[in-house]
């Protein structure tokens, strides 16, 4: 058995939420970041927390993600983005969910084989039109 | 395939690297079966006696693991073929933890420091090797040396002052002088060296053979290449040395305070016998275990302090056992630093690494450990009083051989835990420091830091 359903790898804005409310929900989850101060912070709220530069096989396998671990790339830097999935790929991990910060970034995800790519901007000011529509329909 | 392997000791090398605990235990588990089997032949015992097989096992044990605590007399339980078997254990556990400590010691601070990274994995290998042929040549030598000169000496004063026939007096000098450089404390009598307990001429060249083997080949090196250039000396020679002669001074001092005027000891003695007989208590100690005074007649503080200078030991890779001095003299320097608050631990001018202080804490610890679960076995096992219990354990996990004399009273359960506190305590420090500094994987993450309170 994995020891954690679920590793967010990259901690801000957007990984930490999501890492947070894992926690809460009672999923096992593991947060992990290269910034120390920001692990840090976290290490009152997520019970499981790294500090690693997790690009390659040998650092993933440490961390103790296997196969079956649900994997959540929460950068947007896309170096480091798309090295982490090629390692997680290498690794054999099944489900590969990923933040995306463009249209390019999207694409090279998708090439690269994540199974659920967001894009956070995107998507929100898609919703925020979506409401902005409905409004002038009313009015 | 280079050359060293393909040698009966290039192959001795590369298994001691390659698994160092593995290596070290089983080859002085085969010296103490093959001893014990040789002790049972019906010519290792004089006419009348008989040896079992704890016997033998003790004794094999006590000798290999450079001890001295015996269950039956040397002298008149043993033939002089027992005894010859009991001198070669003794030679070969001390050249044994003498030259594999000292191995691991050179060839693991070659590998963790990269110094051989330049060089392709065949030419380290043969340089390694080179290396250790010459560490190994430098033992030999100190060894036959050493033990060559103390014997001569021993050998004069027992003719000369003594009037023992040449013969006998020639075997008494060899067979002393062998027992002290490999701080095994083994005696041709019952009652050890207690007849010659104020004749300068025995005392002086034992204590010379006893700190010389048992502070270790590092700092012999280091002394013979900068004896008296003191600012060349290594961190770990100058802490090495400094301790020692703190340790040797203090214990003297400490003896001498407590048994001046108890008459089964000290008060026996003329003013400048106590003086010697202190001294000569203090550097036995660490950890040869001979005794020119009555260890059963001790007051249980002068017990208790004996029982610390055994605890520390003597210096790393020599003959000596113990905790040793370096490993002692470290956490004293991690206690004064953080005293003051101080950031890292520092010991002239040089930062220890926190590797090594972790390395020292684990191996004192699991050492007190050892001690008080020896002790607690032995108090069940006997009915003797803790303090000459506690003593019995640390003289056995030290591998001192000192005894208030209840070694001989052990039964077959008490005699097996001091062959296990011998045996343990001799190869478990080296052993466990080597195991520690090979187990350098590194870790690819860090987690954060939380606090325990302390205190």
């Amino acid at each position: 058995m994995a020891r954690y359903d679920v590793a967010v790898l990259g901690l801000g804005r957007f990984g930490s939420a999501l890492a947070m409310e894992l926690e809460q929900a009672g999923v096992r989850v593991l947060g992990v970041d290269t910034d120390e101060r920001l692990v840090q912070s976290l290490a009152d709220d997520i019970r499981h927390l790294a500090i690693a530069e997790a690009h390659d096989v040998e650092t993933l396998e440490q961390l103790g993600i296997t196969p079956d671990t649900l994997c959540v790339l929460g950068m947007t830097d896309i170096e480091a983005s798309l090295l982490i999935l090629t390692s997680l790929n290498s690794l054999g991990v099944k489900e590969i969910w990923a933040k995306s910060g463009s249209s390019q970034h999207t694409k090279a995800l998708s090439r690269l084989g994540a199974t659920r790519i967001m894009q956070p901007e995107r998507e929100a000011g898609l919703t925020m039109a979506g409401e902005l529509i409905d409004r002038q329909a009313k009015g | 395939m280079d050359r060293g392997a393909r040698t009966p000791a290039g192959r001795a090398i590369d298994l001691l690297l390659a698994n160092p605990a593995r290596s070290v235990l089983t080859g002085f588990a085969a010296f103490i079966t093959l001893g014990t089997l040789l002790l049972r032949l019906p010519i290792a015992h004089e006419e009348g006696q008989s040896t079992d097989l704890i016997t033998a096992l003790f004794t094999a044990t006590s000798a290999t693991c450079v001890t001295g605590l015996v269950t039956v007399d040397t002298a008149t339980h043993w033939s002089a073929f027992g005894e010859g078997v009991i001198l070669a254990l003794i030679q070969v556990g001390g050249f044994g933890v003498m030259s594999a400590a000292s191995l691991l010691v050179l060839l693991l601070g070659r590998r963790l420091t990269g110094a051989t990274s330049i060089l392709s994995q065949a030419e380290s290998r043969a340089v390694e090797h080179e290396e250790a042929r010459f560490v190994l040549r430098g033992i030999a030598r100190v060894t036959l040396l050493v033990q060559g000169v103390v014997a001569i000496a021993l050998f004069l004063r027992f003719w000369l002052g003594y009037d023992m026939p040449v013969g006998q007096a020639a075997y008494h000098g060899f067979f002393h002088s062998l027992s002290a450089f490999n701080n095994a404390g083994f005696g041709l009598r019952a009652d050890s060296i207690t007849p010659w307990a104020q004749d300068p001429l025995i005392n002086l060249p034992l204590m010379a053979a006893v700190m010389i083997g048992g502070i270790g080949f590092p700092v012999l090196w280091g002394l013979r290449r900068h004896l008296f250039r003191v600012g060349r000396w290594s961190v770990h020679m100058l802490v090495t040395v400094w301790v020692s002669v703190f340790l040797w001074v203090a214990g003297a001092l400490a003896f001498a305070v407590f048994e001046w005027t108890n008459p089964k000891t000290l008060g026996a003695l003329s003013p400048g016998g106590r003086v010697m007989a202190s001294a000569f208590q203090s550097v036995v100690a660490r950890t040869a275990g001979f005794n020119s005074v009555s260890i059963g007649d001790l007051h249980p503080e002068t017990l208790l302090t004996l029982d610390a200078l055994m605890f520390v030991g003597g210096g790393s890779a020599g003959t000596a056992g113990g905790l040793k001095v370096g490993t002692f003299a470290l956490l004293g320097f991690v206690i004064w630093a953080e005293l003051r608050g101080e950031p890292t631990v520092h010991a002239f001018h040089r930062r220890l690494p926190s590797a090594t202080i972790r390395q020292a804490l684990t191996v004192a610890l699991l050492s007190v450990g050892g001690v008080a679960t020896g002790t607690a076995g032995l108090l069940i096992a006997t009915d003797a009083e803790l303090d000459a219990v506690l003593f019995e354990a640390v003289s056995a996990f030290a591998t001192v051989g000192m005894s208030t004399g209840l070694t001989p009273e052990l039964g077959v359960g008490g005699q097996l835990i001091v062959i296990g506190l011998m045996f343990f305590g001799r190869l478990g420090p080296i052993t466990l420091g080597a195991a520690l500094a090979l187990r350098n994987r590194p870790r690819r993450y860090e987690v954060p830091e939380e606090r325990v309170l302390v205190g």
